[in-house]
Parts: C-alpha cells; structure tokens; sequence
C-alpha cells in the first residue's frame, strides 16, 4: 500500500511541475460536454469580480460563445444547464457584475449543485494539475487530435427533420406548473440578491425554430417571466434576430453563423457597462458538437 | 448516495469508526443495519417503507419455515414467501407498463395510500433485495446446514440477521447477488486486526479507477448512442460507440462491484466475485460464467435447475435456456428491449449448444480460440445495444445505421477517446494472462498510476448504470 501511495503522490507532484513549466498544446481540447462546463465555471472562478458583464444559460447561449466572449462579458452559460446553475455559480463566488443576462429559454432545468460543487472547488486553484483542462488525457487529446470537432456532416433533411420532430414534442408539451414555479421563484431570490448587490438584470431570449414560437411551452414560459419580472427589461426573440428566417440546427440551436448574428445583437445592449479589457473566453471547439444533443 | 459522492466517504468513514469501537457482535450488526437503513433512506425515504415490508415477509416466512415441524406447512409459507416477494417486484417493476406516461399527479402529491403506490418510483435496489430474499426463504427450506442452526437462536436475532443481509449497504443496490447460505454463516463479531488492508486498497483502487476514469469518461462519448442523434453520426462511428459502450458497461459495473466486494471486506464480509475477465469469453455460455456471476449463478441455483436444466432432453433444455434467459433480461427492467435482450442471449446460448462439440468450438488453437473472442465480443456488443436502447425500434434503427447511414467520415476525437478509454479495459484483460509473469514491483507501481489517475482525470460522476435496476 504505500508503494502506490508513493507512486501517485510522486507522479502528481512530477505532473504539476509539467503543466506549470512545461509544454502545452495551444488549443487545449475537452473530452464532453461534462468537462466543457466545469471548465467554464473554473475559469469564471480564477476571477470572478473581473467580468462586467456575465450571461447565465443553456447551450443556446454557450452557442453565442466566441462572439461574446470578444468583449468586456463572460459567457457562464452551460451545456445541458440552465441559467438556474449560472447564478448559483454567481453566488457561490459572491461575484456582482455590472449586468447580468439572464437566458429564458429553457427554465424546467433546476440548479445542478454537483456541478456547482465541482466546478467552484478550490483544488484546482491551488493546484493546477487538478484543473479539467489539465487532464492528462485532456493534454494528450490536445497533442493528438489536432483538428476541428467535426459537424455532422451529411446528415440528410430528413434526419435534421426528425431533431426539430423531437423538439416540437418537447414544446407541445407546458412544463409542469409546480416546476415551473419553483425555478421561478429560485430564480427570484437570486435576482433580488443581484439588485441588492447594484447589478443590473436583463433577460433575453433566444430565437428558436419559427415552427416551435407559438407552441404551447414557448407561451407558457413567456407569460411566466413577464408575470414574474413585470418592471425587468426583457428582449424577446424578435429583438435578437437579425433576419425573417432563422438557422437552427435541431430547432433550438442556431447555427454558427446566426449564432455570431445574435450575439452581435445582444453586445448592443450591453450599455456603458463594458469599461475592462477584453477577456479569455472559455469556449472550445466541443461546445459546437455537444450542442446537438447536450444542451 | 453514490460510492464516488463526497459524502458517501464521509458516511463510510463514520461507519466504519464506530464499527471497530463495538466489541459486541450483536452491536455491530445493529450499528450495520442502521447504517444500512439511513443509506438507503438518503435519497428517497420514502421508499423504506416497500424495503421494510419485503424484510418483513421474507424474514417471518423465512423463520416459519425454519421452526415448521410440519413439510407441509413449511412449503406452504416458503411458496407464500417467494410469491409475496415477486408479487412486490412485479407491482413496483412493471406496473409502469400499464400507466399513462405523463400522470397528472406526482407520487408526491398523492392523497392516499392506493395512489402512493401506484405513483411511487422503481424503489432503488428492489431486484436485488428480493432476489436474496427468495435466495433466503429457498435456502432455508432445502434445509441448508449453514442456516439451520438459526433455528436454535432467538427470533430477534435471527430477524436482524436477516434484515442486515437485505439491507447490508456495501450489496444493497446492486449487488453482487449473495446467496443467504454464504453471507448468513458469516454475521459475527469482526476484528479490526483481521482486515486485509492491501487486499481492500487494491480492491478500491481498481474498482474506482474502471468506474470513475474509465466508465465515466465513456459515458461522455457514448451518450450519442441517443435518438434522434445516432443518425447524425457515420456507420463507422456508430460501430465505435457500441464499442466504447462495450467498455463502459464492464467498466461501470466491474468497478462498482469491486467497490463493493472492498467495502464488505472492510467491514468484514465476503462478497462474491462478479467478473472475470468477461471479454475473454470464448462462448456465450462461458460469457455468463463469466459476467454478473452472482446473476448466473442465482438464475441457474434458483430457475434454471429447478426447471429441469439439462436433464430433461435437447427441446426442454433449449426452453429452459430461453425462458431463464428472458426472465434473465426482464428482471433489468419493464421494456421490451429487455426482453430481447434476453432471448438474444437465450437464442445464443441454445443455438451454439448444438455445435458445444465441434471442432471449432473444442480447439485450443491459438487463431481459432481469438476468432472465437471476437465473435462473441461482438454478439455480446450488439446485445447491448437493447440495454442502451430501451425503445426496440430505436435499437433496430441503430443497427440498420451501422449498416447503412447517410452522414459519412469518422469523428476522430470520439474515436481517439474510445480507443483510448477502450484499450484500458483491454489491457485489464491481457493483464489477467500475465498476472504470474508481472513482479509484485511493477503491480504496486500500476496501482499508484491507478490512483494518480483517479485524482487527476476522473470523468463526470455519473450514476452506476446498475443502479436502475
């Protein structure tokens, strides 16, 4: 037993030296969505008061990630997530940014508390080799697999069709009105906190399939957020597009370049609030595949 | 509570302090059983109740039959047993078969007790609960020496006893499947001067590396085996993830089950071996001498012999093959892609019994025996796909891609990953070849980058797979 014990400890305290001195891959690539968001939130965590502005939501709004990221904000949005586990992160650093913007988009996801435990854990501050970009596979990955996430590559319309299929199910169907207000009023308290704090609350929501607008959830959750938020500004999908029609990958997801056109859209409402230096986003090229059936 | 949770350490350690501190071997077993009770009540307390009803039948017609005098009347409360225990698993397995998907009401809002019932969740571990009670109540009617001596003790005690092997915590969601003449010789007063320290440690590290570096870090890759979202993947990568799933589900349930056999042995208890070396199976038949052995093994000690086996001529053997296995498969949960499962390895195991005999499945050639491997890795492989895929049509739509899908190209990340995570579950396997060959040197050194690699490069905790059953 304690020649292993040796081993490990002698193996991390050699692998420390490596990702603090050593070489490293420019372009560190992430194994999972799973990874993707602890990496968001401890990157958030190495300075949580720098960012003035910061956007909490799901992959709809990890999508807009490199065009917001350009600027002073920090997209804290999360895969598979809602903005519900951004702000929990939020309070867990006791950070206050001048805005904050807050996705609608999908408020049936509760707080994830394992990820919020996980990815605000000190460890990886402390010591680097704990950080999930210096995974050890994650650096070998990087060193091996220099290419781009690929997109689904001649996936026919009819496939690309059965994805929006499932995404008008999911849309005819209200979300359970006990949830639904229980995320609310959690997402009360934490807006009440941030006012408290001098932050600024914006929401937004994004454009989604024209098919999936008028359905029976997308209804629903609008009426629940002007009810709840009556004096907050909140910018519809109509403010966000940029055009008629809008590019989706399965309904929910904008594609790329729609993706950049909307987030182009949202910089404008971003104020004076802007003053910092630009910062490191925290996107990766596996937030584009994830996105299809993650997020 | 899960093995990898933070506070499952925290619950562990506590335990096992004040286990050691307990002289008194009826202490200890009461101090088991209520650490049992709160690990199981943790996440859904609610559901104690349907565990304590199964003790409670399991363990006074268990101790009926263990002081009848009269045959009769001890069948008749064994049978009553083992009815009352799988009349439970039916209600609570299947009973979602037969509701309407999307309830109004939620188990939580139920007014009455009838509503509760039939609104409340699959119970956690309830398989394998009722397993080991109708192993219990089998036992002690066939009269097994090991347990005939409870007879003699009070029924308070024997009642514990029987409560501790239902609920002991290191099995009680997911097994391994103990048999009650094995695990009830064994509550007694435990030693801490007796426990193997090396033997646990090695245990535990194995166990926790295959799960949380191994199975963890598929479950990221495979989670695209999910409709509508496998169509969007090439043949080849679809091929790829059945692959890295091939790997995932040994290296989730392996690694939980050693996690578990650890445990037990810190506390003192023996647990049986699950796995050895599954993917070096050479035949359908040795694949189940090897995978989920406890499962097997119960199925053969408990269904398979009792129906007549191998004694009854080829025909009846073929049924009995066919109906063990779909019951086999039916017992993971209520969806028809299990029971497919099961009769996949059913129709396997009767089909390839006709040629047990032959030349190719009798030689020891080295080529033959490897051509062999792969074949049953990949009839095993394809099976899981009815596991992953709890909707037939979905898991027949997979297969046809694999075949033939319109998105072409590999997605080279994913399969760097697979390949990657997959080749440890293969090196595990050389592993057992060389294990005479390998110095204890070199084994203590594998154990240390084990656990470098556990604290470095876990993947997402994420629930055993075996946990929903």
């Amino acid at each position: 037993m304690r020649i292993p014990l040796l081993v490990a400890a002698l193996l991390l305290c050699l692998y420390s030296a490596f990702v603090t001195y050593g070489p490293r891959p420019r372009d560190v690539r992430l194994q999972s969505g799973d990874q993707q968001n602890r990496h968001v939130i401890e990157t958030f965590m190495r300075d949580p008061a720098r960012p003035s502005v910061v956007l909490v939501g799901s992959s709809m709004t990890e999508r807009l990630g490199e065009t917001i990221g350009a600027g002073c904000a920090y997209n804290l949005a999360l895969g598979g997530e809602s903005a519900l586990t951004g702000l929990a992160v939020l309070a867990k650093a006791g950070a206050t940014p001048k805005q904050i913007f807050i996705e609608m988009n999908v408020p049936e996801r509760g707080v994830n508390a394992r990820l919020v435990e996980d990815g605000t854990r000190a460890l990886p501050r402390w010591i680097p080799a704990l950080a999930t970009r210096n995974m050890p596979v994650n650096l070998l990955f990087s060193a091996l697999a220099r290419f781009k996430s690929p997109a689904p590559r001649g996936a026919d319309t009819a496939v690309l069709g059965q994805a929006l299929d499932v995404q008008r199910d999911v849309y005819a169907r209200p979300i359970p009105a006990p949830d639904l207000a229980a995320n609310i009023a959690t997402l009360k308290a934490q807006v009440q906190r941030l006012e408290g704090a001098g932050s600024r609350v914006i929401f937004f929501e994004l454009p989604i399939h024209p098919s999936l607008e008028g359905t029976a959830r997308a209804m629903q959750i609008r009426a629940a957020f002007v009810a709840a938020f009556p004096s907050h500004r909140l910018l519809t999908a109509d403010q966000l597009a940029t055009a008629a029609t809008i590019s989706t990958i399965d309904g929910v997801h904008l594609t790329l370049d729609e993706a950049a056109s909307v987030g182009r859209r949202l910089q404008d409402w971003y104020g004076g609030a802007c003053e910092a230096p630009a910062l490191p986003t925290a996107t990766t090229s596996h937030s584009i595949t994830r996105a299809l059936g993650h997020g | 509570m899960n093995y990898t949770d933070p506070i499952f350490f925290v619950f562990f350690a506590l335990t096992f302090a004040l286990y050691y501190t307990l002289r008194n071997g009826r202490l200890q077993v009461a101090l088991l059983v209520l650490a049992s009770l709160f690990f199981y009540a943790w996440e859904a307390p609610a559901i104690l109740g349907v565990f304590l009803c199964s003790w409670l039948i399991t363990g006074l017609s268990s101790h009926g039959v263990l002081v009848a005098r009269d045959p009769r009347r001890a069948r008749w409360l064994a049978t009553l047993g083992v009815a009352a225990n799988l009349g439970l698993l039916a209600f609570f397995k299947y009973k979602f078969l037969f509701l309407p998907a999307a309830p109004a009401v939620t188990a939580h809002s139920a007014h009455t007790l009838g509503e509760w019932l039939l609104l409340a969740p699959l119970p956690i571990g309830i398989s394998f609960y009722t397993f080991h009670g109708i192993s219990l109540l089998v036992d002690v009617y066939r009269g097994n020496t090991a347990i005939a001596r409870d007879a003699a003790r009070p029924t308070a005690h024997y009642l514990t006893d029987t409560l501790l092997y239902l609920a002991f915590f290191p099995q009680l969601i997911a097994g391994p499947i103990i048999k009650a003449r094995d695990f009830m010789p064994q509550v007694s007063a435990k030693r801490f001067a007796d426990i193997d320290f090396a033997a646990c440690f090695r245990l535990l590290v194995l166990g926790f590396f295959l799960k949380s570096v191994i199975a963890d870090n598929l479950s990221s890759q495979t989670i695209w085996i999910a409709y509508p979202y496998f169509q969007w993947r090439s043949s080849i990568d679809l091929w790829l993830m059945l692959l890295g799933y091939s790997a995932q589900i040994f290296a989730d349930f392996a690694g939980y089950s050693l996690i578990a056999i650890g445990l037990a042995r810190l506390l003192g208890y023996r647990l049986p071996d699950n796995f050895n070396f599954p993917y070096f199976a050479t035949s359908i038949a040795d694949f189940w001498r090897r995978w989920h052995i406890s499962l097997s093994s119960w199925l053969r000690d408990y269904l398979y012999i009792p129906l007549g086996g191998s004694q009854k001529g080829p025909t009846r053997t073929y049924v009995n093959l066919l109906i063990v296995m779909l019951l086999g498969g039916l017992w993971h949960g209520a969806a028809w892609s299990f029971a497919v499962w099961g009769l996949w390895h059913g129709a396997g195991l009767a089909l390839e019994r006709r040629w047990l005999g032959s030349r190719f499945m009798r030689t020891s050639q080295r080529g033959v025996v490897g051509l062999r491997m792969l074949l049953v890795f990949a009839f095993v492989s394809i099976g899981w796909l009815f596991f992953k895929l709890q909707e037939f049509s979905q898991a027949l739509l997979y297969l046809r891609a694999m075949v033939v899908n319109p998105a072409s190209g590999v997605s080279t990340g994913m399969a760097l990953l697979v390949l990657l995570y997959a080749s440890a579950v293969a090196l595990y396997h050389l592993a057992s070849l060389l294990r005479a060959r390998i110095s204890a040197l070199a084994k203590e050194v594998s154990y240390g980058v084990m656990l470098f690699l556990i604290v470095t490069s876990a993947g997402p905790s994420t629930p055993f797979i075996y946990f929903q059953f």
